[in-house]
Formats: C-alpha cells, structure tokens, sequence
C-alpha cells in the first residue's frame, strides 16, 4: 500500500547504502512534514530546496511536490504554475501519471469534468493507479455530475477497503440517487455507506451522517421497522444521539405508539443544551399525550413549550445585537479556536456561555461548524496564526540584524589582518624568492664544477666569496701594474691560491647543494606558513560575510505590508462571518416563531377541546 | 374545529420530519461539499503566498547567520520497513557531548516509515574531525527492549556536513540495522 500511494502521488525515497545525497535527504524532510499533515512545513521545505538549488539530478519530483503541497495548502495559483512548469516532454511514464493525478484533483476541485476526463484517462482505470482511491472518487463524482449512475456504481464497487473517498463518494451516490427520486437504490448505497469501518474522524461522521440518511429513506420507503434497526445502530452519545431520538420518537408517532414516543420525547427533554431535535420534542411531547388521551396534561406542556419558545426567541434577538459587535465576533472566534478535545473542549464551551449563555454553546458550534460559517473560521484561525507569527518578526529580524552587524565587525577584522599584516606582498616576495633559489639550484645540480669565478661564488660561503673578490682584484692589479717575470710569477701564485679554493668547493659540492636545498625548502615552507593564513582569514572573512548581505530594511517592508495585508484578510473575514451568523440567527428565529406560533395554536385548541369536555374546570 | 386539528397535526408532523429528517442530509451533504475543499478566498491566497515567501527567506537567511557552511552540521533520521524495530526516541552526541535528544510519536514514526526524513539536528562545529554517537531506543523484536549505538567518525571542512542516521530490518538477521554515513 505504501508503495502503490507513494508512487502515484508523490515519488518514494528508496533505502541505500551509505548517506544520500543532501538533495533526497531535503526531498525526504519535505515529506516527513508531508506525511505528518503539514503541508505548509512541506512546502517551505520544498521552497528553501529550490532556492538553495538543491534539487539534485531530479528536479520534477521537487516541482511536483510543490504543486501538491501548494494544493494541500490551498495554494491553486501556485500548484497550477509548477504543474505548468513541469516538462511534460522530460517525464517518465510514471512521472506523466503523477502529474495526472495532480491535474486531476485541480479540475475535480473547479468541477472542469471533461478535462478531468482526459487527465482520467491517462492514470487507465485498468492500472494499479486507476483503482487508487481517490481517483474512483473523482471519476464517480464525474460520473454522478453526467447523471450516470451505473459508472458511478462500478467505479465504486471496483474500490476495496474502507477507504475514506469511499465514503465520501457512496454518501454523494445516496444523494444523487435521493435527488433522482430512486429511493431503493439510495437505500443501497447508505447501506453500503453504513457498513464502512473508516478510520478517520471526518470519515466516521460521514458514516453517521450516512446511517441516518438511511433510516430516512427507509421510513420514506414505509419501512420504518428498518429505520429503527439503523437509528439502533448509531452511537448513544454524541451529536447523533439526539438526531437518532427524535427519528425513534417520529416512528413510533407513525406506528400510533404515543406512549413510547411521549417517552423518547421525554428523554430527549432530559438533555441540557438547546438543539433542533429538543424543540421538536417540546411540540412532539404533548402531541403524544394528546393521543393518549391525557389533555391536561398536554395543555401544560403546549404552555411550557410556549414559554421555552418565548425565552428562545429573546434569547435570539439578544444575540443579534451581539454579532453585529466586532469585539464579541473577535471574542466568539478565539473561543471557538480552543481545541474542542478534553479539558479544552470543556474550557471552549465555558468561554461560549461567558459570551452567551442565552442562546448556548451547542447553537453557537452548531453554527460554527455549517459550511459558510466554517469557511470562514477556518480562514480567520489561518490569518490569525499568520497575525501572531508576523507579531513576533520585528524581534526575530532585530536578532538576526545584531548577528549580522558581529559577522560584519567580524569580517571586517579578518579582512583588516589581512591588509595589516601585508601578506599579500610578503607571499609575493617570498614566492620570487624561492623561484628565483629553485632556478638557481636546478641549474648547479646541472652544471660541472668549473673554476670559473661564477660558478664557484654561486657556492661560496661569505668568507670564500670575498677570498675570491680580492683573487679577481688582486690579478686585474697584477695585470695593469706588472710585467715580464714579476707578473708571470705572481699570476701563477694568485692561480695556486685561487684553485685551493675551488678545490674546497667542490670538494664539498654535494654538502653545499645540500644546504641550497635545505634553503629552498625553508623558503617553501616559509611560503604555504603565509597561505595558509592568508587562506584562514580569507575563510574567515567569507564565512562572517555569509547572510550579511541582507538588506532588512526590505525585509522590514515587506512584513510590514503583509501584516497589512493580513489585517485586511482578517477584517474581512469577521465582517463575512457577522453577516453569516446575523443569517442563521435570522432563519433560527423565523424557524422559533414557526414553532411558537404552532404552540400557541395548540394550546387553543387544547383549551377549547378541554372547556369543551367540561366547562366547569376548564382554565 | 377538524379543519384545524388536521391544520395543527400536518404542521407539527411537518415540523417534526424537517427537524429529524432532512437536518442529516443537508448537513452531510455539506461535509462532501468540504471534502472537495471549498475554493479559498483569492486574498488569502495571495497573503499566504506572499507569507510563505518571506518565510523561505527567513530561513536561508536564518540557516546563513546562524549554521554557516563552513561550521554547519545536519544530521538526518531515515527509517525503512520497521518491522522489527518500533523506535521510542534517539540521542545524539557530538564529541561526547549530547546535543539532541527526540521522543516520537506514532504519527512521526509513520511519516519515517513512508519515506520521510527527520532533520534531527543542526548545529556548527570547527573544522577538524568530529565523532558522532547516535543511541537508539525501542523495542525490538519480540517487544524486547532494544538499545543500541551507530558512530561515525568524520571530517569537518569548508563545506557543510550532512549525516545520515539509518534504521533498516535485516531480513537476513531478522534484526534492526542501525547506521551512521556521511552524505554529500
């Protein structure tokens, strides 16, 4: 299963020997966040590769998570630019089904169902990833959309398991076919649906949803013995509970079984908390009774339904005031942001009556959780995360400019010893030098001893050196101021002394090439001493350097103008979800009146049909 | 008077079935609605890309100051198959020194398990060589408790160290393998 999900939605990491490369092991961060439903991290992940231009030999699997993460994120504009900046011409049959399946979940989302048609058709129905899941959610959802029923069916017959997208796609097939009229075949699929052992939360209150969709059918069907098997079937607790009372109570009604109807009903009055299913219980109630012939009895009750209803209706109309405050929307909307699990949930419906007790906490997350309303909650959370995040920037980007002002000194330090201690022009010095002592060495270890004077003061020591100076003056003086025998004899003399010291240089030739060489290798090391430091400091400089560069002022601007753009959004948003709650209040009202006023009638009746039996006590 | 009962009984009867009946699926069918997740609002869009931007920024900007390449050091937790090792937590030690220490949760597990790769750590140290000691803790096959070490000795230069911790299954031992490699 991991292999069959990994390969059509996103590319696998494969184990290997030894360390991979940084570019897998960034690939692999991005789907830890991934698999851990952080599609925000993964995509960050996923953004700073691309940046860094780590992306290594396959950079399409880096663009085809950026456009599924950007998806998951709700990002379409930018999933939709890196699938169009995928090559279609450089992907691999494999690759070609990945970027398929993304394209798909794009125009199943804009409801674009022939061109989900062809993306369909390239993952083959036929193949390991036509069958995933979620593509048979897709094509039955697309089969649904050309009203054939028949292909939704097989699509999702073909599919296994309890998948989640299963459930999701049978509910949507039982309304479909509820819509169509065909209540038989929407009983079928509910069924189905109701079998389902998902392991989702959202997955399993489908299934709920599902079970009682399926016992209204039934009941539609005239059979309600089948409705109350179902309604058996769903959780004691929970949201459904009362939901599931008040279809047992209606039943029974139908059956004309009004003392166990004036029981259920009674139960459900039991409860705290307001729901709709308690309000038909207050009606429900004494109607039961009047058909067990307890009239009085159901006059009391119609009275307190009226009272209930009267309270409610106040309630109501108190609330409309509140939402058209921002401070108490602001307030409702961080109370409902408190985790609803636990100790949280209990300390989330404190906050709810501290803000309203009137109308109560189960009215207000009822309300919280329909479709509009939750869009735009969810959206408010989101921008307000992004609000607190921004809060905090000033300080980071205060930090990170006080590192970046120590790299500079830093740099600026190594950048000045550099400059301080001339190495610059001492390597230069050095390396002529040594270039200058190899020549010389090579082209003695090549040359013959000769008894020249510019052979032997290359290996003369100092004293040598200027032994032989005086030898070449003292023959240019003999020269110029001698002749005959005298010169003869005292050329010969300067000669004998001459040729004692080129003997004893060449004598120890070897020795003294040898100290040339030692000189040579001094200098050598003399030289790499010098780049070794200029090499540090340099290091040294471009390393404090590294991230210097940033210019904070921008950066300054541009979270400025987001956290603009953010408090936009947000302000936006609590005045979409004022008149969406000022909406549901309304239809909440008109739905208490409706239910007054047939309380009001009720008791009427029920006075007159009670003076009518006798007078005498009548109220 | 029976024109108005009969009124009366078709309106609670009617009041009753829209509150027990269609309340389910108007709702759930709101909920495959969701599913195939409602179109953000173009603002939002916009914010949370310009957001996320500015937050890749951040992070190379944040990665430059503060783990520089020349002293940076990023080690990586990968995992495969799992069968015979189910991991509690890992401690790493550079030089001796312990300098991070992970407990897992079942949703991290499952996110190694299906390929991901955990950034265990990342810190600077000179240039030179380095030991690096990882412990790993869990349990084992039969539910034993298992504890064991991979080291990796390495050399810190210019460039950033990338190191990779592995668990895999032996297939041939049936037992955990645990690794230590330099990447690159």
């Amino acid at each position: 299963m991991k292999t069959f999900l990994c390969e059509l939605i996103l590319s696998c990491l494969m184990a290997v020997p030894g360390a991979r490369p940084v570019d897998d092991l960034t690939y692999g961060t991005a789907l830890y966040a991934y698999y851990q439903q952080d599609f925000s991290q993964a995509l960050l992940e996923v953004m700073v590769a691309g940046e860094r231009q780590r992306l290594g030999d396959d950079p399409v699997r880096f663009q085809l998570a950026r456009g599924s993460f950007a998806f998951k994120e709700r990002l379409y504009r930018m999933a939709a630019e890196s699938f169009a900046a995928v090559d279609a011409s450089e992907l691999d049959a494999l690759d070609r089904k990945r970027l398929a399946f993304h394209l798909a979940r794009e125009h199943y989302r804009r409801r674009d169902w022939n061109a989900l048609d062809a993306e369909l058709a390239v993952l083959d129905p036929a193949s390991g990833a036509g069958r995933h899941p979620e593509v048979a959610f897709m094509q039955a959802e697309m089969a649904l959309a050309r009203r054939d029923f028949a292909a939704a069916e097989r699509t999702l017959a073909a599919v296994a398991g309890n998948d989640d997208h299963l459930a999701y796609g049978l509910f949507n097939l039982g309304v479909a076919y509820r819509e169509a009229g065909d209540l038989v075949a929407a009983r079928g699929a509910f069924a189905r649906l109701g079998d389902l052992r998902v392991h989702s939360e959202p997955a399993w209150d489908v299934v709920q949803r599902g079970r009682l969709a399926l016992a209204v059918t039934a009941r539609s069907t005239g059979d309600p013995s089948s409705a109350e098997t179902v309604l058996g079937s769903l959780p004691a607790r929970g949201r459904y509970r009362d939901m599931a009372l008040a279809g047992f109570a209606r039943s029974a009604m139908e059956r004309r079984d009004h003392e166990l109807a004036a029981r259920i009903w009674l139960t459900l009055l039991e409860g705290d908390g307001w729901s709709p299913s308690r309000a038909a219980a207050h009606l429900g109630l004494p109607m039961s009774l009047e058909r067990l012939a307890a009239p009085a009895h159901a006059l009391d009750r119609y009275r307190e339904a009226e009272r209930v209803f009267e309270r409610r209706l106040a309630s109501l109309e108190e609330a409309a005031d509140r939402v058209a405050d921002p401070v108490w929307v602001e307030g409702l909307l961080e109370a409902s942001a408190t985790a609803s699990a636990g100790s949280d949930g209990d300390r989330r419906r404190e906050r709810l009556v501290a803000l309203d007790a009137g109308v109560g906490p189960e009215t207000w997350l009822e309300w919280l959780a329909r479709e509009d309303v939750h869009r735009v909650v969810m959206e408010w959370r989101e921008l307000d995360d992004m609000a607190r995040w921004l809060r905090t920037l000033p300080d980071t980007l205060a930090t990170f400019q006080e590192i970046t002002v120590e790299r500079r000194r830093r740099a600026a330090r190594a950048r000045g010893a550099l400059d301080d201690e001339a190495l610059a022009r001492r390597r230069d010095a050095l390396a002529a030098e040594l270039a200058a002592r190899e020549a010389e060495l090579e082209s003695l270890e090549r040359q013959p001893a000769r008894m020249d004077a510019a052979w032997m003061q290359r290996l003369a020591d100092a004293g040598e050196a200027e032994l032989l100076e005086r030898l070449q003056s003292m023959a240019a003086g003999v020269d110029t101021n001698t002749s005959g025998a005298e010169r003869a004899r005292l050329a010969a003399r300067i000669r004998r002394l001459t040729g004692m010291v080129f003997w004893r240089i060449a004598d120890d030739r070897s020795a003294r090439l040898r100290e040339l060489t030692r000189r040579v290798q001094e200098t050598r090391r003399l030289l790499a001493d010098v780049d070794g430091r200029i090499d540090r400091l340099t290091r040294a400089e471009s390393r404090f350097r590294a991230g210097v560069e940033a210019d904070f002022t921008a950066l300054g601007s541009r979270a400025g103008a987001v956290t603009g753009q953010v408090a936009a959004a947000l302000d936006a948003r609590e005045r979409e979800l004022r008149l969406a709650l000022a909406r549901h209040l309304e239809e909440e009202m008109a739905r208490t009146r409706e239910h007054l006023l047939t309380a009001r009638i009720a008791i009427a009746r029920a006075t007159d049909r009670l003076a009518a039996a006798s007078p005498e006590t009548a109220p | 008077m029976v024109i108005m009962h009969r009124t009366m009984h078709a309106r609670l009867l009617a009041a009753l079935i829209t509150l027990a009946a269609t309340a389910p699926l108007a709702a759930a069918g709101a909920a495959a609605e969701a599913f195939a997740e409602a179109s953000a609002g173009g603002d939002l869009e916009a914010v949370k890309s310009d957001l996320l931007a500015l937050k890749r920024d951040l992070v190379i900007l944040e990665e430059d100051l503060l783990f520089p390449a020349s002293s940076q050091v990023a080690v990586y937790l990968s995992m495969d198959v799992g069968e015979f090792f189910q991991l509690d937590s890992v401690t790493v030690e550079l030089d001796g020194d312990e300098v991070t220490h992970h407990l897992y949760t079942d949703r991290q597990v499952d996110a190694l398990l299906r390929g991901g790769v955990q950034r265990l750590y990342l810190g600077n140290v000179n240039q030179g060589r380095h030991r690096l000691t990882a412990f790993f803790t869990g349990r084992g096959p039969s539910e034993r408790d298992y504890r064991r070490a991979a080291t990796v000795e390495f050399e810190k230069t210019f460039e950033p160290a990338f190191i990779e911790l592995a668990i895999r299954d032996s297939e041939s031992k049936y037992q955990p393998e645990f690794s230590a490699a330099i990447g690159n």
